[in-house]
């Protein structure tokens, strides 16, 4: 019976170990009022939960957290927190619930749907709002993130500040802090109790991104530049997303692209810091040909609805050699590397239409090509489209390559000269 | 008077039994009295006499229990009386009456030319398919293997289609065996590797097709006629071969249950088209640099092409 023995030594000394911490703390003398709990106390008040209602069960179809910011009841939070009411209003209600349990309705007066933020406004009474300061700080300092995790109540998580990441497709605050679902919307604090960021997103373990408050600031004007007229916030998005995705897209064009080759060929290397570029080759003796890729990705998506993202941007090579194959034998093997398309967002048939196609053989660099350039349309977004370009090397009998360019929610020219741009830095350099 | 010939038909319209008579009249019933004696107990011992009159061979009703029907083939001629070709019935009993000078059908005469399942199964041919079959079977393992691949995986490659054809064949040659009494199993053989070898090559000639076109569409119209007339030569050859049934009937046939086969196909993968699809779908066929025929454009032109496709609606 010693294993008898051992499991139950082996709970004990966990139990104990638990127990440390909890004795520790309690045999301590009360811990003097702290940061964290000051800013918390003097400033809950402002903080809210969001609730998304659906009309027909009453019950809550999405939370989140939001907090007042001027004294007109203008309360911030995420756009994706009240996404389903954006998107439809007649079956969604909003509503906000304070700490104290007090709950009315919201109305929602505008968003920016890339830096994902959204501005509504309640009765909420004489409260204080939370003042708006500074995303820049210096990393290390330590901030402070309010919000309603998982509906469990209204907390503060303590973390750091780590500064502004600039290189993506929108900027944002790297949080080392724990961040969890419910508390989007919520407002980060700095040491004076301003608003630094909003909580936005996590990817786990510590890693947790937040909106710098200068957007919401920008929107904020905005929304009381326009007081009178309420904006149709389907035309927002489209408007939004396309002039953002058209800045993007014309900094690339302007750019000077740096060039990377793979075999014989010279290709768009990282075109842009947002790019991460990834590479490998497939190393299988057995194998007939030769495979080696490299894969460049805007890792950032903008957030649509629940299955309905955008703004990626991505390009891939596919290098294959023949090891002596005849060349019937090596394009069988080729052609099926051919058609795999990648993906940058998804989206499902009520945000989008089918893939239209053209294919064609081209010319360009003295080589032959097959070329397939394909583009979706937005249904409710319509000057929106996904494009994907496929072009597959043709003329050469022992080597293969297969290149795609796929960007996302993109206007119809722009895409159409960032294809143009890419093939002209596609060169053969034997 | 001509002599008279008289058949006994059986259910299926078969002759089972001629009679001839040298003069009238002619008794017939089940009793041993009768020139023409029955066994059919639906007959009376005495049923019928027939005699000769100016306007044919007149039947006369000898009070039988169950009566008698005639079945005359030319109108306007006395009810009761029978012409040469003429039926009567009594009881389950079918007869069919002729005078010894009622003409008979020409001669049908020895097919001078072999039928197609005799051409195919003449060695040469028989050979050279099984040959090809094999062959191609070969190459496209060989020329499709991702890694090095033996003897032993390329037999095993070709293993699935002959026992195909072999299943096929065999179970043609039973059919035959059952309705004509005649078993010929390499024809069926021979057909049904053939069939393979056509869609085969079809297979192949449609990637190039799609290769060259940019498009599926004109391959898969140019496959589903060939294979439709591949497919209904087979079961030709199958129905000629296993069956006495007349040539005309196979033809339709064997058009219309390959034409079936094919449209309840076409039918199935129409409906199953999935409405949405998340990635874009174009021919993704690459092919060594020999097959290009089509012509080239240039990056601008294309670019300029690519246009259209962003007028959606």
């Amino acid at each position: 019976m010693t294993i008898g023995k051992s499991t139950f030594s082996l709970l004990l000394s966990g139990l104990l170990l638990l127990c440390i911490p909890l004795t520790v703390h309690a045999n301590q003398e009360p811990i003097p009022k702290d940061e964290a709990e000051k800013l918390f106390a003097s400033h809950s008040a402002s903080i809210y939960q969001i609730r998304v209602i659906e009309l027909a069960t009453g019950n809550k179809a999405a939370i989140g957290s939001g907090f007042l910011i001027d004294n007109q009841g203008h309360i911030a939070t995420n756009f994706h927190v009240v996404s389903n009411y954006v998107h439809q209003p007649s079956r969604y209600r909003l509503e906000y619930a304070s700490v104290d349990d007090k709950t009315g309705e919201l109305e929602l007066i505008d968003i920016d749907v890339v830096h994902d933020l959204a501005v509504t406004r309640g009765n909420t009474g004489a409260v204080k709002p939370i003042p708006l300061g500074h995303s820049k700080l210096s990393k290390g300092t330590r901030i402070f993130s309010l919000g309603n995790p998982h509906d469990l109540g209204f907390s503060v998580v303590e973390g750091t500040y780590n500064g502004l990441l600039e290189k993506s497709l929108f900027d944002k605050i790297f949080f080392s802090g724990s961040l969890n679902p419910g508390m989007s919307g919520g407002p980060t604090l700095n040491h004076a109790g301003q608003v630094i960021g909003i909580n936005v997103s996590t990817a786990g373990n510590q890693l947790s991104f937040l909106v710098p408050v200068d957007y919401l600031k920008k929107l904020l004007a905005e929304v009381l530049q326009n007081q009178e007229e309420k904006p149709d916030l389907t035309t927002r998005i489209e408007q939004q997303l396309f002039s953002h995705q058209e800045q993007f897209i014309n900094k690339l064009l302007k750019e000077e692209w740096k060039t990377t080759s793979l075999g014989p060929f010279s290709l768009p290397g990282s075109i842009d810091d947002i790019f991460k570029c990834w590479g490998d080759s497939d190393d299988d003796k057995e194998a007939l040909m030769e495979h080696a890729y490299s894969n460049c990705f805007s890792e950032d998506q903008i957030f649509l609805a629940q299955r309905f993202t955008t703004g990626g941007v991505a390009y891939t090579y596919d290098l294959y050699r023949s090891k002596q194959l005849s060349s019937v034998h090596f394009y069988n093997l080729y052609s099926g590397e051919y058609g795999r398309p990648i993906r940058v967002n998804s989206a499902h048939k009520d945000d989008v239409d089918n893939y239209q196609c053209h294919m064609d053989f081209v010319t360009f660099t003295g080589k032959e090509w097959k070329m397939a350039f394909c583009s979706r349309q937005y249904l409710k977004y319509p000057s929106l489209y996904d494009t994907t370009v496929s072009v597959a090397l043709v003329s050469e009998s022992d080597i293969g390559l297969v290149i795609q360019l796929t960007a996302a929610g993109v206007g119809k020219d722009t895409a159409i000269a960032l294809t143009r741009k890419f093939i002209e830095h596609i060169t053969w350099q034997k | 008077m001509a002599k008279i010939v008289i058949e006994e038909i059986n259910r299926l319209g078969h002759v089972i039994g001629r009679h001839k008579f040298d003069q009238l009249p002619i008794a017939i019933g089940r009793s041993y009295q009768n020139d023409l004696i029955l066994s059919d107990p639906f007959v009376s011992p005495e049923h019928v006499i027939i005699r000769d009159t100016d306007g044919g061979w007149l039947v006369e009703d000898q009070n039988s229990e169950n009566g008698v029907k005639l079945k005359l083939h030319s109108p306007g001629s006395r009810p009761d009386c029978l012409q040469s070709g003429d039926d009567i019935i009594m009881g389950r009993t079918r007869l069919r009456i002729f005078s010894s000078s009622h003409p008979v059908v020409a001669t049908h005469l020895l097919p001078t030319k072999a039928s197609l399942p005799q051409i195919i199964a003449r060695p040469a041919i028989a050979t050279t398919t099984i040959i090809l079959v094999l062959a191609l079977l070969f190459l496209d393992a060989q020329l499709t293997a991702v890694k090095q691949i033996g003897m032993d995986k390329l037999l095993a490659s070709s293993l699935p289609t002959f026992m195909f054809a072999l299943a096929w064949a065999g179970i043609w040659t039973f059919v035959g065996r059952v309705i004509i009494h005649r078993a010929s199993f390499l024809p069926h053989f021979i057909a049904a590797l053939m069939l393979f070898m056509i869609s085969m090559l079809m297979a192949i000639m449609s990637e190039y097709l799609t290769y060259n076109l940019n498009t599926e569409l004109v391959a898969t119209i140019l496959e589903f006629i060939v294979i439709s007339v591949a497919l209904a030569g087979l079961l030709y050859i199958n129905l000629v071969n296993s069956t006495n049934i007349s040539r005309r009937t196979i033809i339709a046939t064997s058009y219309s249950v390959a034409w079936s086969i094919l449209l309840v196909g076409l039918f199935l993968q129409y409906v199953n088209q999935p409405e949405f699809t998340a990635s874009p779908e174009y021919p993704t066929e690459l092919k060594a640099p020999f097959a290009k025929l089509a012509a080239s454009t240039t990056a601008d032109e294309f670019l300029k092409d690519s246009e259209k496709i962003f007028d959606h609606d």
